[in-house]
């Protein structure tokens, strides 16, 4: 945290690409944090700032249609309507991971 | 290389529904979808009823009024809609949706209520939901031979011999594009919310296949005509563009009231009787107007308030109101409510603005659902014509339901009368992968979020609810010098091909632009207020002039922007 910028928070995000041959590993980035944020809207914003390959699924940001679901600090949840609070960890829901967050549903 | 006979791009409500027309008319039929089928597009997140005439209610359920007809709702619909709408089409609207409620109930469509909103003569708004809708219609597509194509981006239309061919398609798992010949195609893709910051549409409607049709040389109409939902959440920013205050008020009859900065119910300037219960269109103007004259709230909306209110009443709303949407506990959907009607019944008042919610405007067709295409059909919210200058409560999904079944039909029959088109011309396929391979084989340039950020700000500010010639022929110049100067440079910094979230952007980003651009210029050229379109500076309505369509073409690369003639079968102004 700087004297004059916003706080940073630390997003952690269990990363990985079974059929282009990528090993799940985790990667850290910083992102500026901002009150009623959703894990969706920080995961954009890691998009923007720093690595726009970044995968995951999101569509209705009502929490309707659960593409967004993944394991948020442990717990399977809906990452649109779920909100970062602080430093967080992102993991791909139960399921085939097909890229990093996107996973194969029914 | 794929080989359909009928293909149908977009995968949910009038997607869906033209898939089984066309299967049930005997054609091959693929659906290709860039999200996944019930998970994506705007159906889903439909809290909303669906119309029908309400003699025909009577008929089917018992209840409604016998006393109504296809002729009222016809004219209800024309008279909302300011004249503007296509009749041909209205009158294939109210003549078929009888047949396909009938259907849906048989089906197993849950009604939850019925009721009578704002601009209909009689009760014909059934309340369903979207999630109900989508999920029957999937079970329905399951049960035919229907193949459904996932996580596959459509960018361009393919033509040959001067007919639809197919199309050109990115797998988005694998990263590889292909081409998707067929004989004919129902363009179902939707609007283009994104274009506009706030929305109350999902993240995957970003006007791809308005841009795909204007590239194609097909014309678009009436694309000023953007509906804005008035009353939408600002705060938190997870749940900005929400309608659960539309929910409330205007939606369920809660006695909201908005207020500006000084405590005035500013309504009463714009629609005295109705106040905060009037159409969708003159609220959002009053909102805007308010807003911009710096009577807003500091965040940037104004003041949503139940404070007149006892504050049990309000408690007691979620046990009869907003049914099936808003549950006991205040949730909707999946966001929880609680925080903001705690402070709504402590008295405060909490910010709203408006939020795009419907495209009234888009790919000009006949009532066979037929573009000047031969071979491409297109159906639901990427049509314009059928809402004229503002849609009906509950119209939506009476549209999808109608037109997708109409486009269904129709390409099927055009597949089997006119057979295989020739396959697609290597150049035109050259140039489509090249169009779509673009921002990944560019190293440097603008970023597909810069661009974004930009139309969104633009979108906003000159192209939002009010309008001005002076904003307005801004927003035109700049777009044109995005267009020459920016979207050549678009750029995908990240380069693996699988599920690369950047090169999709850069390829929505470059729709959005196309169909901002053509917002726009018809919101230029149309120098009168009419439903939606309202231009401070000319705040009449103006029918010995503008009672006609606006059209745009795409040309050897320029836009052309005219007027047309709105086709008037039935009732004339006055009449």
């Amino acid at each position: 945290m700087t004297a004059t910028g916003p706080m940073q928070i630390k997003v952690r995000v269990l990363r990985g690409d079974p059929e282009g041959g990528r090993e799940p590993s985790w990667q850290e980035y910083e992102v500026p944090f901002s009150a009623g944020r959703s894990v969706t809207g920080t995961l954009w914003l890691i998009n923007e700032l720093h690595d726009g390959g970044l995968a995951y699924r999101v569509s209705c940001h009502r929490g309707i249609c659960a593409s967004c679901i993944m394991r948020i600090n442990g717990k399977q949840l809906l990452a649109c309507v779920t909100e970062v609070t602080g430093d967080v960890s992102l993991e791909p829901g139960i399921g085939t991971v097909i890229k990093d967050l996107v996973i194969e549903q029914a | 290389m794929l080989r359909t006979e009928v293909l149908v791009i977009g995968s949910e409500g009038a997607g869906a529904r033209a898939a089984i027309a066309a299967a049930d008319a005997g054609a091959e039929v693929t659906v290709v979808t860039k999200g996944r089928m019930t998970r994506s597009g705007a159906t889903l997140t439909g809290a909303a009823d669906l119309d029908v005439d309400s003699a025909t209610l009577y008929r089917l359920l018992g209840r409604g009024d016998p006393d109504d007809s296809q002729d009222a709702f016809f004219r209800d619909m024309v008279v909302e809609g300011k004249y503007l709408n296509d009749q041909p089409l209205v009158e294939a609207h109210v003549g078929d949706v009888p047949s396909r409620i009938e259907e849906l109930l048989g089906w197993g469509l849950k009604i939850y209520d019925l009721r009578q909103n704002p601009g209909h003569s009689y009760p014909r708004n059934l309340y369903t939901s979207g999630h109900d809708l989508v999920m029957l219609l999937k079970r329905e597509i399951k049960r035919r031979p229907i193949k459904v194509v996932e996580d596959t981006l459509v960018s361009d239309l393919l033509i040959a011999d001067g007919r639809v061919a197919g199309a050109m398609a990115l797998d988005l798992r694998s990263g590889e594009s292909d081409v998707i010949e067929a004989a004919s195609v129902v363009l179902a893709s939707g609007g283009g919310h994104n274009i506009y910051a706030y929305t109350t549409g999902p993240e995957d409607l970003t006007g791809d296949g308005q841009a795909m049709a204007l590239r194609a040389g097909v014309p678009l109409i009436n694309m000023e005509m953007t509906q804005f939902l008035p009353t939408t959440i600002i705060n938190p920013p997870m749940a900005r563009g929400n309608l659960f205050p539309f929910l409330l008020g205007p939606q369920n009859g809660l006695k909201y009231w908005l207020l500006n900065k000084y405590g005035e119910r500013f309504m009463e300037r714009w629609d005295p009787a109705r106040m905060e219960f009037s159409t969708r269109d003159l609220t959002s103007i009053g909102i805007m107007n308010e807003i911009l004259e710096g009577r807003g709230g500091p965040d940037g909306g104004v003041y949503y308030s139940l404070a007149h209110l006892p504050s049990n009443l309000i408690e007691d709303f979620a046990r009869w109101g907003g049914k099936p949407f808003i549950k006991a506990d205040w949730s909707a959907h999946g966001h929880s409510f609680r925080d903001v009607v705690d402070r709504l019944k402590a008295g405060e008042a909490i910010e709203v603005a408006p939020a795009a919610h419907f495209f009234m405007g888009g790919v000009q067709i006949d009532e066979h659902m037929a573009t000047a295409l031969p071979g491409l059909f297109a159906a639901g919210e990427v049509t314009g014509g059928v809402h004229g200058a503002n849609r009906l409560s509950g119209n939506a999904f009476a549209q999808i339901v109608t037109q997708g079944t109409r486009a269904g039909a129709a390409s099927a029959a055009f597949a089997r009368r006119e057979g295989r088109p020739p396959a697609p011309p290597e150049a035109s396929v050259a140039a489509a992968r090249e169009r779509l391979e673009a921002p990944l084989a560019r190293d440097n340039g603008v970023t597909a979020y810069e661009l974004r950020h930009e139309l969104q700000d633009i979108a906003a500010e000159k192209v939002g609810v009010l309008r001005t010639g002076e904003k307005l022929r801004e927003a035109v110049a700049r777009l044109e010098e995005l267009r020459r100067s920016e979207m050549p440079r678009l750029y995908s910094r990240a380069k693996d091909r699988r599920y690369n979230r950047e090169w999709v952007e850069c390829l929505q980003a470059e729709s959005m632009l196309s169909t901002l651009q053509t917002i726009a210029r018809s919101a230029l050229l149309r120098e009168e207020s009419r439903g939606a379109h309202y231009r401070r500076d000319y705040p009449q309505t103006d029918n010995d002039r503008w009672l006609c369509n606006t059209v745009v073409r795409q040309r050897d690369d320029e836009l052309d922007v005219t007027t047309g003639p709105v086709r008037t079968t039935r009732i004339k102004v006055g009449a």
